[in-house]
């Protein structure tokens, strides 16, 4: 075996010009495989987390609805006052793996310039957070008296920044300042957003919510487990998932993963046709030496052993040199096009050397092929 | 008692219209060095390629040692050539990236498993102590020749054939190598060399004269085999000028 050896790396020495030139395109292929596999490990979250912008995707309301409400185009049921949730139940969400973010919410039906209309107490900064694509000319609310007003309401009571509106509920009231404009393109146009305690206090149901809105990432595990684990923890609510939501996000994550499998494929293809040629190259410049060995009564396999161990050499340098360069590569790319580090994927070096290996030797065996068939007694005439 | 190794029986082969060999009968007694002699495209190398498992003939039969090569399987034929015969080229043939010892380690790992001792005294026997370790293309044609012959030897191969083994040569590196021939005709090997030189066939113990793939006379050679047929040579034979 040891004398096996000494054969390999002599070959490998006496051919490292054209080998290098194989080793380098397994490289790039590789190069190409690691950078992809370590994205892919990545970037399902970080397409996830992109997608994160476009609102929830779960729900969370007490198990009697009585009053209508909801977000965007969805309807959400409907919400009783009576029926709330402590705001300290939220704690337990925040325990939840692959929850991004949740925005409370406290609904409730107000006299506006002695019409009614619809408002919802929030956490304007885990609402902005949530809905990214919520469109607000003027600002968001900062104290606790400054309020949102969708754009149909505003304009069905007149309203514009900088008014001060009074809010009625019941014998309650309070003035509240109009400090932003909100357009969604769904309901929300036509409600008014306050400060969740404000609104909690003007209805007096301190510290009670009525619905949950909440993100969580669909990368790691089916959003209706992520729902289940919620459900476990509040069991008194009802939890919903959005489930057109989860179905793009599925639909955009997979068709990423395809595309990336997709372009893998096409560059292990090219990679295997350029080692494929080096290896071809290779049998016919050695003929003599084949024919040699086959003089010899070198039995087929230990010939073919020989080349293709040389064919599993270039893949194995070729597969290492290329998952380190793909490596780089995927954190270049999480950093320009993700903003974000790119942690190596456990399977990354394992998986590119496995590639490698695979097509290397799936590319060696027509070559190795054609030199089991070499004439020796031509070839050693020269022929 | 003579005992005939190589016994082959209207050995014919064809390329396309060619008739390379045409009906050949031969017969080698072990021990015995025979050398095949004729113009070029005689057939010459043709037989010996047929000898050594490395070609089939058309038709014929081809008995090496009691063995029926013709009928062999490829797997069979390849035993064969390791372990019955020993090659020995005009163009040594040796591997470019292996050292001379290695080049000999190379067959003793086809044959069987590579021992470094026994291909160190096969290269010592044939004056390449100091050499064991250069490539190739660091040795002369001489030398070459010499690793060449030492990995035929290596496997103690039954019947030893060279193709030529002094056409690259100079005068002196003929001499070294043809007293390394000699050597083995004393120690009852049998050789089968194929030369084109008068000088080489004169020291075999019979000439086969080939020519258009026949046998054109197969004769004793008297002159410094030391007799005719299975007569034995001295290693002190004298070679002429």
């Amino acid at each position: 075996m040891r004398f096996a050896w000494r054969v390999l790396f002599g070959s490998l020495r006496h051919q490292r010009a054209r080998l290098s030139i194989a080793a380098l395109a397994m490289a790039l292929g590789s190069a190409l495989v690691s950078g992809l596999l370590n994205l892919s490990g990545d970037i399902g979250g970080q397409v996830g987390h992109e997608l994160r912008a476009y609102g929830a995707n779960v729900i969370i309301r007490p198990r009697e609805p009585s009053l209508p409400a909801g977000g965007g185009e969805l309807d959400f049921g409907a919400v009783s006052s009576a029926a709330t949730f402590r705001e300290s139940d939220l704690e337990s969400i925040k325990r939840v793996r692959d929850v991004v973010g949740f925005v409370p919410y406290l609904y409730t039906i107000v006299e506006v310039e002695e019409r009614r209309a619809v408002l919802a107490g929030v956490d304007p900064l885990a609402a902005r957070a949530l809905n990214a694509w919520w469109q607000v000319q003027g600002r968001w609310p900062e104290a606790e008296d400054e309020i949102l007003v969708g754009v149909r309401a505003a304009a069905a009571l007149s309203l514009e920044p900088g008014d001060i509106v009074k809010v009625g509920y019941g014998s309650e009231a309070r003035k509240l300042r109009v400090v932003g404009l909100l357009e969604t393109g769904g309901t929300e146009d036509d409600q008014l957003f306050g400060d969740l305690p404000t609104v909690q206090s003007l209805t007096g149901q301190p510290g009670q919510l009525g619905l949950v809105m909440v993100s969580a990432l669909t990368s790691g595990r089916p959003l209706e487990a992520v729902a289940r684990e919620l459900q476990d923890l509040m069991p008194d609510a009802e939890v919903r998932t959005l489930a057109q939501f989860a179905q793009a996000e599925a639909t955009v994550l997979n068709k990423v993963r395809l595309l990336i499998g997709l372009v893998a494929a096409l560059v292990l293809i090219a990679g295997s046709l350029t080692v494929a040629g080096t290896l071809n190259t290779i049998v016919m410049e050695r003929r003599a030496e084949i024919g040699l060995m086959r003089a010899l009564g070198a039995a087929d396999l230990r010939v073919a052993g020989l080349f293709l161990a040389e064919a599993l050499s270039v893949g194995a340098t070729g597969g290492l040199v290329g998952y380190l360069a793909g490596l780089a590569l995927a954190g270049a790319i999480g950093r320009q096009v993700f903003e974000t580090t790119i942690t190596p994927a456990a399977w990354g070096l394992p998986g590119t050397l496995l590639v490698g290996l695979s097509v290397t030797l799936g590319a060696g065996l027509l070559p190795v092929r054609r030199a089991m068939d070499i004439d020796p007694a031509r070839t050693l005439r020269g022929e | 008692m003579t005992e005939t190794i190589v016994r082959a029986i209207k050995l014919s082969r064809f390329y396309g219209e060619v008739k390379a060999l045409d009906g050949v009968d031969l017969e080698v007694e072990r021990g015995e060095w025979v050398s095949v002699m004729g113009p070029s495209g005689s057939g010459k190398t043709t037989l010996l390629n047929i000898l050594g498992g490395l070609d089939r003939p058309n038709s014929g039969q081809l008995f090496v040692d009691g063995t029926d090569v013709t009928g062999l399987p490829p797997k069979e034929l390849a035993r064969f050539r390791r372990e019955t015969v020993g090659l020995v080229f005009q163009q040594f043939h040796l591997v470019p990236y292996l050292t001379a010892l290695e080049n000999v380690m190379l067959a003793q790992y086809f044959h069987s498993m590579a021992d470094e001792a026994e291909a160190r005294a096969a290269l010592e026997e044939v004056g390449l102590a100091e050499r064991l370790h250069h490539l190739p293309a660091q040795l002369s044609g001489g030398e070459q020749q010499r690793v060449c012959i030492a990995r035929a030897l290596i496997n103690q191969p039954r019947l030893i054939l060279a193709d030529e083994p002094t056409g690259n040569l100079d005068g002196a590196n003929e001499e070294t190598v043809l007293d390394i021939f000699r050597k083995l005709r004393a120690q009852a090997h049998t050789l089968i060399v194929v030369t084109h030189d008068p000088r080489v066939g004169r020291l075999a113990d019979r000439v086969i004269a080939l020519e258009h793939g026949h046998v054109e006379r197969a004769e004793p050679n008297g002159e410094e085999a030391g007799g005719a047929g299975l007569a034995r040579p001295s290693m002190t034979c004298a070679v002429p000028a």
